[in-house]
């Protein structure tokens, strides 16, 4: 039985900057830009998304005089993801029935 | 390593794990290339201040020399707040995220404690202290890190801290106290260095 995948993990995007956040305590926006590649305003758009689900957490503050956005998986978001990739298992698993 | 990310779209369940695999990937390999300046700063600036109290008190300066030590603070930590500010890693790990619990707890203890053993009258423990806690806290940072350099010099910098415990020659002490320096602070930082060099 494949188990439903959770849609706003199921994007490139935002399943990439939370896969990103899964391995570190926090990356800022400027990290997170250059791994994925993505533009700012796209990748501002999805981290807005998934920190209005309650996935991230997203802290503002300055580094010398410019600005600087931390962001951080929250609990549920790593609950949420590992839910995800166990899911992801049912599709990929060979003796799926 | 760098993928093109599209802002979402239909994906095949072989494609979320190749994402997964390449971010973490990705995100593993710019992690490894964080900085050691900090280690190096404390430790020539520790290691000057060594040589500055040793050569005053042999010039017969007296024992007030030995206020030169409160330099090592004085000046390596705004010195360090500003390495920080300036370069903020821009990902912290769990690792980091020990490693700077490990050091706010043992850069409280090693800030602390000259002030309480003067304050009682044990003045003599200042030095011996800070070196034991010193070398603890780079070998325990080497083990958070799984650092066998950070590892080894924090344990050799602690088998040479017990000397100091027994009653040694004024220039023994010192001795021992730049041989830690340099073991704990200086070849730690520059090994990094030399990693991270290799890495880029």
């Amino acid at each position: 039985m494949f188990k439903p995948l959770d849609p706003l993990l199921h994007s490139e995007l935002r399943l990439a900057v939370m896969s990103i956040l899964m391995t570190v305590e926090s990356a800022d926006f400027v990290f997170i830009r250059e791994t994925t590649g993505a533009t700012a305003g796209n990748l501002s758009v999805q981290i807005d998304k998934l920190e209005k689900a309650g996935y991230l957490s997203v802290q503002k503050t300055f580094c010398g005089k410019r600005p600087r956005t931390i962001c951080a998986a929250t609990p549920h978001g790593r609950e949420a993801f590992a839910l995800y990739v166990e899911a992801l298992k049912s599709y990929t698993a060979p003796d799926r029935s | 390593m760098q993928t093109e990310i599209r802002s979402s779209s239909t994906m095949t369940q072989q494609e979320s794990l190749e994402i997964m695999a390449q971010m973490i990937a990705a995100t593993r390999q710019k992690m490894e290339q964080s900085g050691s300046k900090q280690l190096l700063l404390w430790g020539y600036l520790s290691l000057c201040v060594t040589i500055l109290v040793y050569g005053g008190i042999q010039a017969g300066w007296g024992v007030h020399t030995n206020w030169l030590w409160f330099a090592i603070p004085l000046i390596g930590i705004p010195c360090s707040m500003w390495l920080e500010k300036k370069e903020s890693a821009a990902v912290t790990s769990y690792a980091d995220g020990i490693n700077n619990r490990i050091w706010s707890l043992f850069g409280g203890i090693l800030g602390i404690l000259p002030f309480v053993l003067i304050l009682t009258g044990q003045s003599d423990w200042i030095l011996r202290l800070e070196m034991l806690f010193l070398s603890t806290g780079i070998a325990t940072s080497g083990l958070t890190y799984r650092s066998r350099p950070f590892t080894i010099c924090g344990l050799i910098g602690m088998i040479i801290a017990c000397p100091l415990f027994i009653d040694i020659s004024w220039s023994a002490e010192v001795g021992c106290m730049a041989l830690i320096f340099i073991l704990t602070l200086i070849v730690p930082g520059h090994i990094l260095n030399a990693q991270n060099r290799n890495h880029v």
